[in-house]
Parts: structure tokens; sequence; C-alpha cells
């Protein structure tokens, strides 16, 4: 009896364990109701509405931008970006937000679908975000200006807040800032200068003004596009394309040190899409799109907190197109993007379950017991 | 200020309450001519939106109430709609699930799901149907979890899966609806089915059958069937969780009306007697809920009178509401409100006119007399002088019905319309 506990709670064990497990992706083609036009996909972006259950896709097409999951249909809006680059976020309240790169926000919420402007000008590719209290910002650089804003909306307006590049310095890249918040509320910011990254919070620790991490420290990433997101227990995961991997940086407490690593090597060329999202456990994953076995797959990679596991090759994607993740209210990942052959999708994980070689050992296991 | 001061303010200001509450009904009749299994939800701003189908099956209706009166709009696409139940999303959008027959010779409905937000229209999935002709679909009542995943129940006859009591769901992952058996239920007619699914997604289905009445709960992965309770011979029933997530069930058994609640699997179910009824001859006329604060409320049918029965700590009390038609049953739908205050809706009649009416009654409900045609709290020359100005009017139509006065929407204001105001005359709100 006691190796039939052992048993079970070995098995138990494992199912528990992500670094085990493997996932079953589901696929769900994004499709008007029967009488509209056709969505025309682009970019892409995605967040979870009420309670992380529903997803809700912004894309850049040419006459809607965003499409929400209903039951049996999904439902376009008419609102129509200027921008081709999106960004997404999901409000504590169930809220989901888009901003694209043209000064646009648009939500959709309890009262349904709002637009606005958080800048009139023109923008390089903006990150948006939501605080603690669902309130929503924006992370923007104006062309042609030196510093970046971060925007956050109050009542029917939007009030800004600027980070300085540093004097003298190499500039701030563009196309290369992310926006989270923590755990205290507080506005973080990964960014590159040159080639190093910069880190900016500002919260009620920071005494509501901007502290930047010291450059002397900081990792070198390169000057190309980043993304970041902060864990539940607010470890920043930052992802840069360094022109030959794609690599995440993140800061470990204990050595008060910035951490980088591999994460996955990029083969056949340039570009690839990506975005970062955490979830609710302290995971933090990756959906991506790169070259592998000679055709641009989808990808996506995850840290449950402890380690990286092996990126996951989905099914062939269109490599031009950015890609949108989020997590659904059970932890698992939600990915969407535009499949080699122009149709938009999401990807979905519904269940975890082991891996082949695992459920070999769960049978072998079996087997013993039963014949004992 | 000192205690006793305090204590000397704190009795004055119940004893105001006690005076000033007012915990009596009020009754609206909505519409004339309007029956049949009308259901009630409260929106965000706790205002009640019904949902009816007309008596003609020309479609659904959402009914709203404006300072001018209850409106209704048609839901699009509904021809042939019936028995809808309808809720609100944690978004505020509306969640519908109805019967639709097209072929009004024979019992082939289809079942579907209908949603709309403010900021798109109406779209609609269909869960099962259009069935093979040996097999039917009746009989749907819906709840949403908390993160609005749409849950249905519905009795369905004939079919592979022989008849019984059929559970359907919307998976989000595969954007599919996923139909299931309960076949803890067994084969055979059920009615009264009803459907309640708790804060952290425990769903409770419970009907009724020639073997009395059954409930299960589905909870951690599994469907918990629970013991039948013997019932009378009518078998009417409803089911709902407690506020604190017990299964509880109201019933008739033999001329008595008990509300039930399933402890646990030890002590199994514990029955009180809420009170003696005359035994109703339609099986239609029960309604269950429960207030968050855990009063459970009890809508019933006692010969030709509404009651309401409740629970406070000095044991059941009822009240009685209305006056409704014999041996038809009123079809009650009984909610609590975002101020735990009871509201309902259910098929009235008016003697007077001898129609069919669609009511509703709640506890701090505004008071609207359906011939007050121009909102003075009146009814008098002025109102009927609305009615004149339509008079013979045939292109009444949604939302309007030519200012309210064509009373039971049969599209011209005519001698029955007449009827149903002279029943008004003279009163006042």
């Amino acid at each position: 009896m006691k190796k039939h506990i052992l048993y079970i709670a070995l098995v138990l064990s494992i199912f528990c364990s992500s670094a085990f497990a493997g996932r079953t992706w589901f696929y769900n083609e994004i499709t008007p109701p029967q009488g509209n036009p056709p969505i025309v996909p682009g970019n892409t972006a995605i967040g979870m509405r009420s309670d992380n259950t529903w997803p809700v896709v912004g894309y850049a097409g040419p006459t809607d931008g965003a499409a929400a999951m209903l039951p049996g249909v999904w439902v376009p809006t008419t609102f129509n970006f200027t921008g081709q680059y999106l960004d997404g976020a999901t409000a504590p309240d169930g809220t989901v937000a888009f901003a694209d790169n043209a000064g646009q926000v648009v939500m959709l919420g309890k009262t349904g679908w709002g637009s606005g402007s958080y800048n009139g000008s023109a923008q390089y590719r903006s990150s948006i975000a939501f605080n603690n209290n669902s309130v929503p910002a924006v992370l923007h650089r104006a062309t042609g200006s030196n510093y970046l804003t971060l925007s956050m909306k109050s009542g029917s307006a939007w009030y800004g807040s600027t980070i300085q590049e540093y004097p003298g310095g190499p500039g701030i890249n563009t196309d290369a800032f992310a926006l989270d918040f923590d755990s205290y509320n507080q506005a973080n910011v990964a960014f590159s200068e040159g080639p190093t990254l910069r880190f900016a919070s500002k919260g009620i620790l920071t005494g509501n003004q901007w502290i930047l991490s010291s450059q002397q420290d900081a990792p070198l990433i390169g000057t190309g596009q980043i993304d970041m997101a902060l864990t539940n227990n607010d470890v920043p995961y930052v992802l840069y394309n360094d022109n030959s991997s794609l690599k995440y940086a993140t800061y470990d407490r204990h050595t008060d040190s910035w951490i980088t690593g591999i994460l996955d090597t990029l083969t056949g060329g340039l570009p690839i899409n990506f975005c970062v999202a955490a979830d609710d456990t302290g995971g933090v994953g990756i959906a991506y799109v790169t070259q592998f076995a000679g055709q641009y797959t989808l990808s996506f990679a995850y840290n449950n907190g402890s380690g990286w596991m092996l990126p996951e090759r989905l099914t062939t994607a269109d490599t031009t197109r950015m890609v949108g993740l989020a997590f659904d209210y059970e932890n698992n990942p939600v990915i969407s993007f535009v499949d080699y052959t122009g149709k938009m999708e999401i990807a979905y994980d519904p269940m975890m379950i082991p891996e082949p070689a695992t459920m070999a050992i769960f049978a072998l296991g079996f087997a013993l017991i039963r014949r004992r | 200020m000192n205690r006793i001061s305090r204590v000397y303010l704190l009795c004055v200001l119940s004893f105001c309450g006690v005076c000033f509450a007012d915990d009596s009904f009020t009754v609206n009749v909505v519409s004339y001519g309007t029956s049949n299994s009308a259901t009630i939800a409260v929106d965000i701003n706790n205002s009640p939106v019904i949902v009816s189908h007309t008596a003609d099956y020309e479609g659904i209706s959402i009914i709203t109430q404006t300072q001018a009166g209850y409106e209704a709009n048609g839901v699009p696409d509904t021809n042939g709609g019936s028995w809808p139940r309808l809720k609100f999303t944690s978004n505020n959008e509306l969640s519908l699930v109805y019967l639709k027959n097209l072929n009004y010779d024979d019992m082939s409905y289809e079942l579907w799901y209908g949603s709309k937000g403010s900021w798109f229209d109406w779209t609609f999935s269909g869960i099962e149907g259009p069935p093979p002709p040996y097999f039917t679909l009746l009989r749907p009542d819906m709840d949403l979890t908390s993160n609005d995943i749409p849950h249905v129940v519905y009795y369905r006859s004939g079919g592979s899966q022989g008849s019984g009591i059929f559970h359907a769901f919307f998976d989000v992952h595969s954007g599919q609806w996923i139909k299931e058996k309960l076949i803890g239920f067994g084969s055979g007619t059920f009615s009264n089915l009803s459907i309640d699914i708790d804060p952290d997604s425990k769903i409770m289905v419970s009907a009724s059958n020639t073997q009395g009445v059954k409930a299960a709960v589905y909870s951690d992965g599994f469907w918990n069937y629970l013991p039948s309770l013997e019932a009378g011979s009518n078998k009417i029933s409803s089911g709902s969780f407690t506020a604190d997530s017990l299964p509880a069930v109201a019933f008739e058994r033999s001329g008595q009306l008990i509300y039930a609640v399933y402890i646990n699997d030890i002590i199994g179910w514990v029955e009180t007697v809420v009170a003696s009824v005359v035994t109703p001859s339609s099986p239609y006329s029960i309604a269950l809920a429960h207030s968050s604060t855990n009063v459970p409320a009890i809508v019933y049918v006692d010969n030709r009178s509404l009651m309401y029965a409740t629970n406070v700590a000095s044991g059941w009390t009822t009240t009685m509401i209305d006056e409704v038609v014999s041996g038809e049953g009123a079809k009650p739908y009984l909610i609590f409100d975002h101020n735990d205050k009871p509201l309902m809706v259910y098929d009235g009649y008016d003697e007077y006119a001898d129609m069919h009416t669609l009511n509703i009654a709640g506890i701090g409900l505004e008071g609207f007399n359906i011939a007050d045609l121009n909102n003075d709290k009146i009814v008098n020359f002025s109102d009927f002088a609305v009615l004149a100005e339509y008079w013979i009017d045939d292109t009444c139509c949604a939302p309007n019905w030519c200012k309210r006065t064509d009373f039971d929407h049969s599209g011209s204001v005519d001698m029955l319309d007449l009827a149903t105001f002279a029943r008004y005359w003279l009163e006042s709100i």
C-alpha cells in the first residue's frame, strides 16, 4: 500500500510540475459574423476581458481594429487604428485596451468600446499597461523627441510625465521601451539607451519621482526592440533581440545585478516579433515568431520562476506580423498571430498534459503496481 | 457623545427605520396580451430588464422601464422564439437563451444563445438543433459563471442518447458549445428545470418528473447526483443555491409547500414546511431564490393567489402579492436585485378586460399605471385624449406602440384597448 501511495504521490507531483509538462494547443480563427465583411489581418495584440476569460484581439486592419470573442462568434469594432504597431493590456477590472504608434487608444470596458488619443503626434512603438486601479497608462515617444513620456488617463484627459535621456549619452533608442506596473502600483520602464539596458521606476517607493538604474551595472542588450513584464512578485523580465538571438535580462535581487541569457537562437534572418506577459503564479511567457526547421514558426517559451522550459513550436506563422500574448484566468497562455496563409488566429492552451516520456513512466509504474 | 446618548440615538434611528421602511410589494402591469414564461434580470445600474415572448410567437422582446413607462424592443431574428432566459454579464452585456420553433406544427425546436452589449449588435449562436423529427428540446434555463461563461440546461426527448436533461456550456478554448447528458437524472419527461451557479463556479441543476424532485451539483470536475425527493402529483419544483452554496429546492407535496436544503452526504436533505397550499393544477408555479444574506424566498400560487414566502429569524412568513388566473399558473420568475430586494415577473390576469397580462412586482419598485399615458400619476381625460389621438390607428409597433395606447400590442388601437383603459379610469398611483 505504501508503494501505491508513493507512486500516486510521484504521479501527482509530476502532473503538477510544469517543468515536465507539454501543452495541447487549440487554434481559433478570428472571423466576423456571417454577412459581415472579412477581417483583414494586421499586426496583432491581445487582452483578456471579464476575469481574463474572453479574448479581445487588436489588429491594425484597414477598416476595423479590434474584435471581441462572444459565444460562437467574433465581433469586430468599426474603430480602426491609424498606426500600424499595437500593444495590448488587460486591467484588473476586466477592461482591455490597445494602443497604437499614432497616439490612439481603444478600450473595451463595462460601458462598451471607447477610443481616445493619448498624444496626437506621431509615435514610435508605444507600450500600454494598467495600474492596479485599472487606470490605463501608455509609454510613448514622439518622433523627433529625445525623451519618453508616460501618459496616464484621469477622467477624460491624459496626463504625462517624462523620462529624459542620459545627458551627453547615446540617446534612447526608437521602439525600444516597455512599461509595466508592480505590486506597489509603481510604473516601471525598461528601455535601451545606446546598447545599454536602463530601468526606471516611479511611485510610492521612489517619492513619486523617476529613479533610474545605474548605467555602470546595466547589461548590454543592443539597440533593437524590447518588451518587458513584471512577474507577480515584481521580478522584471526584459526580452530583447540582439540580431543573433532572442535573449532575456532579469534582475536578481540576491546579487543586486542583472542576469542575461539566451532564450532562442535565431536562424535564417530577422526580423522576429515577440510579446512577453506574466501570469499569476510567478511565471512569465513569451510568444514569438522565428525560423525553425526552415519555416517561420510561432513559438512559445515559459519560465515558471525557476528557469526557462524549452521553447514549444506551435505552427507556421507570418513573421512580418506582431504577435500578442496574454494569460487567461487559469493562467494558460493565449496567443494572437497571423498564420502563414494570412488568417488571423488565436492559439489557446487549455490544459497541460505530460509529455510522452513522462506518460511512459506512468504506464510503467502502473504496470509494476498491478503485477504486485 | 456618551454611550447612553449613542444607544438612544441608535434606538431612535432604528425606530424611524421601522416606521418608514416600506416592505410592501408594488405590482405593475407591464403589458396586455403577453404571457408565457417571462424572466427578469437587473443590469449594472440595478434597473430591471424583462425578457418575454409574444403570445403569437412573433419573437422575443426586451422590456425596460423608462420614464414614459415600460418600453419593449424586439430582439431581431427571433421569430418563433419562446421560453427566454436572461442574465447580465459582468460587463453589463445581455445574455439570452431561448427556444426557436419555425415550424409551428411540430415540436422541432432549436436552442439558441444571443448576446448584446452597448457596443455591438445582437449576435447569436446555435446551441442545439434543429433536431431531427424524432426528438425535441424544451424548458431551458441558463446561468453565468463569475467569468461570464454561459451554462444551459434543457430537456431533450428522443435522439440516440435517449430522453433526459442535457447541460451545455460555451468553451472559449475551442469556440464551441460543449454538450453532455446528465445521466444521473435518468430518462423520462422532466419539467421545472433550474440551473444556478455560485461564485466558485459550482453548478446546481434541479428538475422534477414522475419520480419526484431531483438535483445534481457539479464541482471539482464531477456531477454529484443528490438523493431524490418525493414530491406531489404535480411535481412542481424550483432549485437554487443558498448564499453559502448549499443546494436547495422548493416543491409541493400533499398540499404543502416544502423547502429543502441538502446539508451534506451524511445528513442529506433537511426539509421545512413553508405553507399549506391548494394543490395547483399547473406545473409552472414555484420560483425559489436566495438573497445575498441567505434569506430564502419562494413565490408560488395558492389557488388564485400569487404568494410570497420568506424565512427570516422568526420562521416562514407569507404575503399575498396579486390575484392570478386560476388553473393556468402564473409562471413566476424570482430574483433578488443588487440591493437584495425581491423582484419578480409573472403572468397576471385582468378579469375586467378578460386578458392575460405580464406583471412585475417588487419591494421598492417604482409604481406605474399602464393607462397613465401622460405620466401625471392619474388616469383621467388627459390620458383619454392621448388614446383618442390614436383611435383605430393600425400602424402601431414597437417600441412606442402608438404612445403606449395599443396596450395589447395588437398593432391597432381598438375596443380591447379602450376596455383596458376603462379598467383603470380615475385610478391614481
